[in-house]
């Protein structure tokens, strides 16, 4: 089965325990699980919508869906009813998980919190299609990856090999399992044979850290604003002396605070890894090994195995130059297959052949160690949600003339339109539909948005009032 | 400002509820925008408002509005 869940010597082993219900299960029950769920999908194959918490039955029907061979989109089981319905037009789904009741075009299954399209499927799925992911989590774009079962196994493998995950790691999955990251988290894990706590909870909740000391897990991950609040915490004063391993991802973390908790935790003997990848990418590209610390301070790393990059220049050739700068090129076996946007993007094969144009300008040195040095798309990464800026501005341009550029941990928003009192409320409409803290968001007014010659917007010029 | 409005202030900013919440409703995790990311920034206004420093426990305890006023006591500051 997928991950080796069934492989024999780890049957009796526990693979997953629930820190809300303190429910586990061992590797064997999850196997039943699954089974039983993958012969009722396979009852009708088709596209799965699964609106997923950090929970057994969310596992248990994500690992059904692999093994059944029913392509599964994992989504928010946050995202509001709103933003669920847009998707479904999109896509036609032919089953939904989740624990709201879908529109009317659904029907119910014996299978509580499982509805069935009433009609029959209505445009071919690619045979290789195993799983879709969004790439910016909460905001219910309808932008998704488009995944094939060894570009989850692949990457899986890959992550447990270079970061030595063995059956006694114990990491708590607090990130959602509907982000690349968080997914990753359980997929290295199970395939390890090790046992994952589950929770739904952040780190600014009492219950995760209660349920990291009374379970003794000893791993943790993060993406850069979950550091940045376990440094407002103190790692040392949380109480969680189990926690060892610690891995970070999501976005660039920067180098002060890599130092701070490389110091912090080699002091209590455990390990910190920086790492980088793409939902792209199913979800890792490079890992920097723990031991490389600090030597490579500022680095992502190296390519995990069975992974090469490369850099593209300017002129759009890849360079052979000592020390390039340039776009990051990645190749491996855990590239999409392309992008979706809608139900008839499902039938399209491989189009992307392995090689990943990532998007993020970055240097690599002799060693083949590659430092990012910011992205080259008009994107933006607030709390470790990819946004894009196009979208984002199109979104406040219903209300006049806007520009948005990406200022480090927050977007600007230039706008020749409205008073103080309108733009914040433009801005906390503007985080409610992302679903994104509206500290995120900086609306400032402008006589006037600067234009190229050309009569575009001018976000150079925009970038220098920073 | 009473410590009572400021306190409701930082909660308004941080967490993006109306002025007009039924204050003593709100909870971590169930009020809707009241995630770790407005924890953080909840935890960062009442701080300045008060200019006090919060231990990590009390961080992690103030799920509710009641909390917070519970806990800002400890610090020494009086609701009237």
């Amino acid at each position: 089965m997928i991950f080796n869940i069934d492989e024999p010597q780890r049957q009796k082993q526990i693979a997953l325990t629930d820190a809300a219900s303190n429910i586990s299960w061992t590797y064997s029950q999850l196997c039943d699980e699954v089974q039983s769920r993958r012969d009722f999908l396979a009852s009708r194959p088709g596209l799965v919508f699964h609106f997923c918490n950090n929970d057994l039955k969310s596992v248990a029907w994500y690992l059904a869906c692999l093994e059944a061979g029913s392509p599964v989109a994992l989504l928010s089981g946050q995202l509001n009813l709103g933003l669920r319905a847009d998707l479904i037009s999109v896509y036609k789904p032919d089953w939904i998980i989740s624990d709201q009741q879908p529109e009317n075009s659904y029907a119910s299954t014996p299978h509580n919190g499982v509805w069935q399209c009433a009609e029959g499927p209505d445009a071919l799925l690619n045979p290789a299609l195993a799983l879709l992911l969004s790439t910016s989590g909460s905001t219910g774009s309808p932008k998704l990856v488009r995944l094939t079962r060894e570009n989850v196994t692949a990457n899986a493998s890959s992550i447990r090999d270079a970061l030595g995950i063995e059956d006694d790691h114990f990491p708590v999955a607090h990130l959602p399992l509907h982000y690349s990251y968080g997914l990753s988290v359980l997929n290295s894990h199970l395939l390890a044979g090790a046992r994952i706590l589950l929770t739904n909870l952040g780190l600014m909740n009492v219950g995760l850290w209660d349920a990291v000391r009374h379970y003794k897990a000893n791993s943790f991950s993060g993406v850069p604003y979950t550091y940045q609040m376990l440094r407002r915490l103190d790692l040392d004063k949380v109480n969680a002396p189990s926690l060892l391993i610690f891995t970070q991802a999501g976005g660039k973390l920067d180098p002060p605070h890599i130092s701070h908790f490389h110091e912090q935790v080699t002091r209590r003997g455990g390990t910190f890894w920086v790492m980088y990848g793409q939902t792209e990418a199913t979800a890792r590209m490079t890992i920097l090994p723990a031991s490389e610390l600090p030597r490579k301070l500022g680095s992502a790393g190296k390519a995990i195995p069975g992974g090469r990059l490369s850099i593209k220049e300017e002129n759009g050739e890849v360079t052979s130059a000592a020390n390039p700068t340039g776009e990051l090129v990645y190749e491996g076996p855990n590239v999409m297959m392309g992008y979706a946007q809608a139900r008839e993007d499902l039938s399209h094969g491989d189009e992307l052949h392995g090689r990943l144009e990532t998007g993020d300008r970055a240097s690599l040195d002799d060693e083949g160690f590659v430092t990012i040095l910011g992205r080259s798309k008009r994107d933006a990464k607030l709390f470790g949600l990819r946004v894009n800026l196009d979208e984002l501005e199109g979104f406040v341009k219903k209300n006049g003339p806007a520009a948005a550029v990406s200022g480090g941990d927050r977007v600007v928003i230039f706008c020749e339109f409205g008073s103080e009192e309108n733009l914040q409320s433009v801005r906390s409409e503007l985080a409610t539909r992302l679903r994104i803290h509206s500290s995120a968001f900086q609306f400032r007014r402008i006589d006037q948005l600067p234009t190229t010659l050309g009569g575009k917007i001018d976000y150079e010029q925009l970038r220098k009032l920073l | 400002m009473s410590a009572l409005e400021k306190l409701k202030a930082a909660f308004v900013s941080a967490i993006g509820v109306p002025a007009t919440a039924e204050f003593d409703n709100l909870a971590y995790g169930r009020t809707v925008g009241w995630d770790s990311i407005a924890h953080m920034s909840l935890v960062n206004e009442i701080e300045s408002s008060f200019d006090i420093m919060l231990d990590t426990d009390d961080v992690i305890d103030m799920s509710s509005f009641a909390k917070a006023r519970e806990i800002l006591g400890k610090y020494g500051v009086v609701f009237a």
